[in-house]
């Protein structure tokens, strides 16, 4: 996921309290970070209230970040999912129907979501076409584990799977866009 | 590849997939992250599933907050209580790259409780995370030294175990497992607390408990040496468990790159 060039520094701004460094960063992100959250709680509302605890986490961790461990944008759309994953389980919240959680990532491989404009746009593409070429029931196990943030037991229970079929379809999923996308890197 | 006795990786073909999707807690996760510390294999496969995590989730579609929104998060910042002074902070500049080439760059800070090890291992760093003790372990000898230490209840049930990786921040990991019927089985947020070696108590963070599992992953400015005792409050100062840390064997400057 791709960061801008100055990401990093305003993340350090915002975290010794500079409020313009917090504004200008809030505002380049403040629409991925909700649309993750609401991939997984299905209410508008509720996934501004996990942004607003995301980017509370962020400036508290923010003095801490290393910018050597990956991106700045990776690294917050990450704690967008686990706060929002958090707020599921915890107030036991009603997600996000299953049905349009496949659908937020059904687009052609050509068919890039505004955010693409955000991304290396070579591999945006490489990860849409890694995703196209999955089995169906693959992607939806593995869509609705990752995106949606349903466990494996609520993935079997949605597809009318047993357990065990449910972890196999998300594990070998991502083990093939592992595959696929690894193939595609040494293509260049 | 863990080469200890009695552990094969192929005990953690799927707990490798649910560590990443957020899926572990409790003991097994203690459990993960003590064979991520000594499994150069699983370490790679966990980085790996990470960055596949992180670029699906970078094609959600993005949301457009609401009018004001951008103002509320940030006066909500001002309100809060300020982060600790940066002592010993990252220099922010230059910038580092945005975006390392794919498939070698590591995965995120704070998603992964591993983070410490993992990353230390990648940068060629030795980790050595002892096998915990029931009354918590210091390392041997280490480049990132660690301690686990069981939390217990007054009555002394373990209810959990707590990671503390010896890093500048040092990285803070309490794993809950609360047997069910307690009381405190299913509610929160409880505080977590570190009480220094000189007694001063530090917050730092909540957790919740949902059917009997809850955790925290956190950094904190107190030296991990400095930490004797990691205690779960509830709201009304009840102290609901802890767990006790001994002194560690080496000082947190300890080289990268030593004997792993």
């Amino acid at each position: 996921v791709a960061s801008s060039p100055d990401d990093d520094l305003l993340l350090a701004g915002m975290a010794t309290g500079d409020r313009y460094a917090a504004e200008r960063f809030v505002q380049r992100h403040a629409a991925a970070v909700i649309g993750v959250a609401f991939a997984i709680v299905g209410d508008h509302g509720v996934a501004e209230d996990v942004a607003q605890e995301t980017f509370s986490r962020a400036w508290r961790a923010g003095a801490t970040y290393d910018p050597r461990r990956g991106g700045v944008r990776s690294w917050l759309l990450a704690i967008s999912r686990n706060a929002a994953i958090d707020h599921v389980r915890v107030r036991r919240a009603r997600p996000l129907d299953p049905e349009a959680v496949t659908a937020l990532l059904a687009d052609s491989p050509d068919g890039g979501a505004p955010d693409d404009a955000l991304m290396a746009d070579v591999e945006a593409a490489q990860v849409r076409r890694a995703l196209a070429r999955l089995p169906h029931e693959q992607r939806r196990a593995m869509l609705l584990a990752v995106v949606g943030g349903r466990t494996a037991a609520e993935v079997g229970d949605i597809e009318g799977i047993p357990l065990g079929t449910a972890k196999t379809r998300i594990r070998t999923g991502l083990g093939r866009m592992r595959a696929t996308l690894e193939v595609d890197a040494r293509r260049g | 590849v863990d080469d200890r006795p009695g552990v094969h990786c192929d005990q953690y073909q799927w707990e490798t997939t649910a560590f990443v999707l957020g899926e572990l807690s409790g003991q097994s996760r203690a459990a993960m992250i003590d064979h991520l510390a000594h499994c150069d294999r699983c370490q790679a496969e966990v980085t790996a599933l990470t960055d596949i995590l992180d670029d699906l989730t970078g094609l959600v579609p993005p949301v457009a907050p609401s009018p004001g929104l951008v103002d509320r998060i940030v006066d909500s910042l001002s309100l809060d209580t300020r982060p600790a002074p940066a002592t010993g902070r990252r220099s922010i500049a230059p910038a580092a790259p945005t975006k390392p080439a794919r498939r070698t760059r590591r995965h995120r800070a704070f998603a992964l409780v591993a983070a410490a090890a993992v990353v230390a291992a990648v940068a060629g760093a030795g980790v050595d995370v002892l096998r915990h003790h029931p009354s918590g372990t210091a390392a041997a000898s280490s480049a990132v030294p660690a301690v686990i230490a069981e939390m217990r209840t007054k009555a002394g049930d373990s209810v959990g175990q707590a990671v503390i990786f010896d890093q500048r921040p040092a990285l803070v990991d309490v794993a809950l497992e609360v047997p069910a019927g307690t009381t405190w089985g299913s509610s929160g947020p409880y505080k977590v607390l570190a009480i220094r070696r000189d007694g001063q108590r530090v917050t730092l963070g909540t957790v919740h408990v949902t059917r009997g599992q809850g955790g925290l992953q956190t950094r904190t400015q107190v030296p991990a040496a400095d930490i004797a005792t990691l205690s779960v409050e509830a709201p009304d100062g009840q102290d609901l468990c802890a767990g006790l840390l001994p002194p560690l064997a080496g000082p947190a400057s300890t080289p990268a790159g030593g004997s792993a």
